[in-house]
């Protein structure tokens, strides 16, 4: 079976008045059908980014200098606006951050839910008003009758999100994209979403492309993970293969420097020293190269390719070539 | 020997913003509690965190201590002095004991002030001689990691790395004996928080400085605090070792809280949800035990009656009717 | 690493507020230059008006009243003889003489009033937003007449009524701007610290607040330069024989028919420095404070 979406290849460069910044560079990943696939990165991978590309919601200032976005087959980097708008919400939807600024505050739910549906053009409206009711009681919105007349500042965070996800979910999407869904929620409503989210993906019949920086939650959610770094994917597997078999040192790192995988009580917290590199500058090496513990000569001028360390779990480094 | 910080039944209110319409139907009478019944002790070079969530009272709690806020009751007394209801001006000389590292290490920068002036400040503030303070700021950017050459630098011009480092010297400059560090992990990457925390220790070894964190991060806290006290609209529901909080918590909001915390392991996966609901509003506080609605173990009496703080164990109380046993 | 790379985009330098890169960039906007050189004229002409011209501004030479433009007279002369272009030079004098002190003070006394309403207790606010309203609830021109008509025309009272009615405008400008960064955690590091209000104000806010305000203040020059002229028009602001453009568009007005020069020799100046401080100041607004580009 195919992917429902397949980045291949991506680059991409914002401009600004210093120069181009090269934001993402040779991407390449693929999201199969009805499985949640994690993308995890900290600040300047880019993650964001590759996100705002497969829903061509990209700033003014971004280039693709070359790459596909491939989704159900076509590369959506061509179609037109109309065709765009025809995809999104009823195909690839999106849940945003923030829940606080991603619904229109000066129309009641109801409506909005009712408007994302106007491509049903054989449903009457007390159909449509019906599969909204459900959809909110489904999230778990209680007596949704009354709230589909309330306005988006009479929720809490934790609600709204909820109401995000309903109205994502709405048209049946098959592919739902959730950038940092609970970044601004307390953790006992965090752990709600997710659980949510993972009793949806039974019920609906579509994938998930979930961004976080939590690996945490991308345990909890996920069946594979891409690890981007400084705007590359440095390695990707199943969930198993990353958190028990991590192959890039980086992935290593990441796992060791989080305080909440660490059984015994360290005082003293493992860090990954240096900063993310300045994406203006594209060095010839290894991205990953001044931060690395384990960096060898060849590291600093020349970049490692892929390689496979099993069937689906592949890193791009040096030290695993050899193996 | 009086404790450096000993707090007692503290109690902040604000006025609640509803209207006169809205008070009457709910029967509110116009003020809610942000902070209520808060009674704790803090030592020489210990380090305790403040966990709570949205409407937990712990960012409140943290102003009152640091004297931003006026408690409405309680004392706060530091090293045997009551600070409640000193007037400003008696006040001023003890802010040199108690500093502060806000959550946002850019905005609690004055914008069109350099590093070098930012890190004065407190001395000018509290009127010390200009002589050594050249000394004194190249002293304290160095105790904090930062190179010279950004003495002259704005904030717009840091990075978030720097600019907290910045904060954490500010903080530092008059020795103060509490730093009350307001969610210190705000905003950094795992691979870098470790930095910010490693920093705050080496500080608290060399200079003897008990910290007051304020976060939610509870991995965190687990590495890096002595004692925690949870809260839960605005009191205490737990407090004690992070090792006892931890490996045998008292208060099933504790114990949510716990299960609530998402394992980077793909084997440890949650089955069920470890809380349903969410927090009620400060202005609707519930009657009873405020946890009652949403603890899977209330019974009869916790609806009605709101549970007193008991101890549990050395150093170890819980506010609830029927604690957990470990 | 790349922090200094981020002030390129502001514009803002490291050590001041007021580089010479800011003039440097005024002279390459092409009307930001022009408004440069008018403003430079004016300046040059009101200051060394008494060099400028071989005559006084107000000798007289009736036999030569009312003549055209000649070699004697640039711009010819009024009414009485005397020598319009000095009187143009004299005016300008006395237009920037009303600018500078109605709007440095009006800054000023704005400035404090601004910062206390917006950081001080509700009532204090509540207390001068009244005054604030009440006095911007008369139009300047009638306000400015009534006070007139009581006091008899001068200079001064010109003066006082655009300062009493500039510094509301200011003043809400500055609460608006100190409401603002009254919120931001900086200034609670400040009082956490034990800072005094006043020094919080005067350290912490007034670099933050006086950037717009000289640059909002600086377009209001050439508006008040046209209420003096206005005023003086109607005989209400300088008396004579004082130059004011004003006057000698009154003067031109009444005797248009014979000559229009006059009314050439007082609108013109006007229109001159209205433009030129406007571009002036819309193109260093740009320059050091773009956000303002949207509106107040």
């Amino acid at each position: 079976m195919d992917p429902v979406l397949s980045i291949r290849n991506l680059s991409l460069d914002f401009e600004t008045p210093e120069g181009p910044v090269h934001a993402l560079r040779k991407v390449s990943f693929d999201v199969p059908r009805n499985h949640i696939v994690g993308i995890v990165g900290e600040s300047g991978s880019g993650k964001s980014t590759v996100i705002s590309a497969a829903m061509r919601l990209l700033a003014n200032n971004a280039v693709i200098r070359s790459g596909e976005v491939i989704f159900n087959g076509r590369d959506i980097l061509g179609l037109s606006p109309q065709e765009l708008r025809a995809q999104r919400g009823e195909q690839i939807s999106m849940v945003f951050q923030d829940p606080m600024t991603s619904q229109i505050p000066v129309h009641t739910i109801g409506k909005q839910m009712m408007d994302i549906q106007y491509r049903r053009s054989t449903t009457s409206r007390a159909e449509k008003r019906q599969l909204a009711i459900d959809m909110l009681r489904r999230v778990g919105i209680p007596d949704p009758e009354e709230r589909l007349t309330q306005y988006p500042h009479q929720f809490s965070g934790g609600m709204r999100q909820r109401i995000s996800i309903a109205m994502a979910l709405l048209m049946n999407p098959q592919l739902l994209i959730a950038d940092e869904p609970t970044t601004a929620l307390d953790v006992t409503m965090e752990a709600q979403i997710i659980h949510l989210l993972r009793e949806l993906k039974e019920d609906f019949d579509g994938s998930i492309l979930f961004v976080s920086h939590n690996l945490g939650l991308i345990a909890e959610l996920c069946d594979y993970v891409v690890v981007m770094y400084a705007g590359q994917v440095i390695e990707q597997g199943s969930v198993e293969d990353l958190f028990y078999r991590a192959g890039h040192p980086y992935t290593q790192a990441l796992l060791e420097c989080d305080p909440a995988r660490i059984d015994r009580v360290t005082p003293t917290l493992p860090t990954i020293a240096g900063d993310v590199p300045d994406l203006h500058i594209i060095p010839n090496g290894c991205v990953f190269a001044p931060r690395c513990s384990q960096v060898m000569d060849k590291c600093w001028t020349q970049d490692a390719d892929f390689s496979a360390i099993s069937a689906q779990h592949t890193a791009s480094c040096h030290l695993l070539s050899h193996a | 020997m009086p404790e450096l910080l000993e707090v007692e039944k503290l109690r902040m209110q604000f006025r609640t913003e509803a209207g006169f319409g809205a008070r009457l139907l709910n029967h509110e009478d116009g003020w809610i509690d942000a902070v209520l019944d808060v009674s704790f002790k803090m030592t020489t070079g210990q380090t305790m965190a403040l966990v709570g969530e949205s409407g937990s009272g712990k960012t409140t709690l943290g102003r009152a201590i640091i004297g931003l806020l006026r408690p409405q009751e309680g004392s706060i007394k530091f090293q045997g002095t009551e600070l409640v209801g000193l007037g400003d001006r008696d006040y001023k000389p003890y802010r040199r004991n108690i500093g502060m590292m806000f959550q946002d290490p850019v905005a609690s920068l004055s914008p069109r002030r350099s590093v070098r002036a930012q890190i004065l400040e407190p001395f000018q503030v509290h009127k010390y001689k200009e002589q050594n303070m050249d000394m004194e700021v190249k002293r304290l950017m160095s105790v904090v990691g930062l190179p010279e050459r950004f003495e002259g630098r704005f904030p717009h011009e840091l990075s978030g790395g720097q600019a907290r480092r910045v904060g954490v010297a500010r903080a530092l400059a008059l020795s103060p004996k509490i730093i009350i560090a307001d969610e210190p992990t705000a905003g950094l990457d795992v691979s870098v928080q470790g930095e910010v925390l490693n920093l705050m220790r080496g500080l608290q070894s060399q200079f003897s400085i008990s910290y007051l964190v304020i976060t939610h991060n509870l991995p965190v806290v687990r590495h890096t605090s002595d004692r925690i006290a949870i809260m839960y609209l605005g009191k205490f529901v737990e407090q004690g070792s992070t090792q006892s909080i931890f490996d045998s918590p008292a208060h099933p909001y504790t114990q949510a809280l716990l299960g609530a915390v998402p394992k980077p392991d793909p084997k440890q996966r949650r089955k069920i949800v470890s809380i349903e609901g969410e927090v009620p509003s400060l202005r609707l506080r519930p009657d009873g035990c405020d946890f009652h609605p949403r603890c899977k173990y209330a019974q009869a009496r916790c609806r009605s009656e709101s549970p007193g703080e008991t101890k549990i164990g050395s150093e170890h109380t819980v506010r609830c009717h029927f604690p957990i046993s470990g | 690493m790349s922090a200094q790379a981020s002030n390129k985009l502001t514009g803002h330098s490291s050590s001041s507020f007021w580089r010479i890169s800011a003039i440097s960039r005024l002279i390459r906007d092409p009307l930001g230059l022009l408004g440069l050189v008018l403003v430079s004229l004016l300046l040059i002409g009101a200051l060394f008006a008494n060099h400028l011209t071989p005559y006084s501004p107000k000798a007289l030479d009736v036999k030569n009243r009312l003549a055209a433009p000649s070699m004697s007279h640039l711009l010819g002369t009024d009414q009485l003889g005397r020598d319009t272009l000095t009187r143009v030079l004299h005016g300008g004098r006395v237009a920037l003489q009303v600018a500078a002190w109605s709007i440095s003070i009006a800054l000023v006394v704005g400035l404090v009033l601004g910062m206390l309403a917006g950081y001080g207790p509700r009532w204090l606010d509540n207390c001068l937003l009244l005054v604030f309203d009440a006095v911007r609830s008369f139009p300047t021109i009638i306000f400015a007449l009534a006070l007139i008509t009581l006091t008899g025309p001068s200079l001064k009272m010109v003066i006082t009524v655009i300062i009493v009615t500039s510094i509301p405008v200011y003043a809400r400008i500055v609460r608006t701007q100190t409401m603002a960064l009254k919120e931001q955690e900086f200034v609670l590091a400040a009082r956490s610290l034990g800072t005094s209000w006043f020094r919080i104000l005067r350290v912490h806010f007034l670099p933050n607040v006086v950037g717009p305000l000289f640059i909002l203040a600086s377009m209001d020059i050439p508006v008040v330069v046209t209420i003096e002229s206005g005023l003086s028009f109607l005989g209400m602001g300088v008396r004579p024989p004082t130059a004011s453009w004003g006057a000698t568009l009154a003067d031109g007005y009444a005797y248009i028919r014979v000559t229009p020069w006059l009314v050439v020799a007082g609108g013109v100046p006007l229109i001159l420095t209205t433009l030129g401080f406007t571009f002036m100041g819309e193109a260093l607004r740009d320059i050091l404070d773009p956000r303002l580009r949207r509106g107040l």
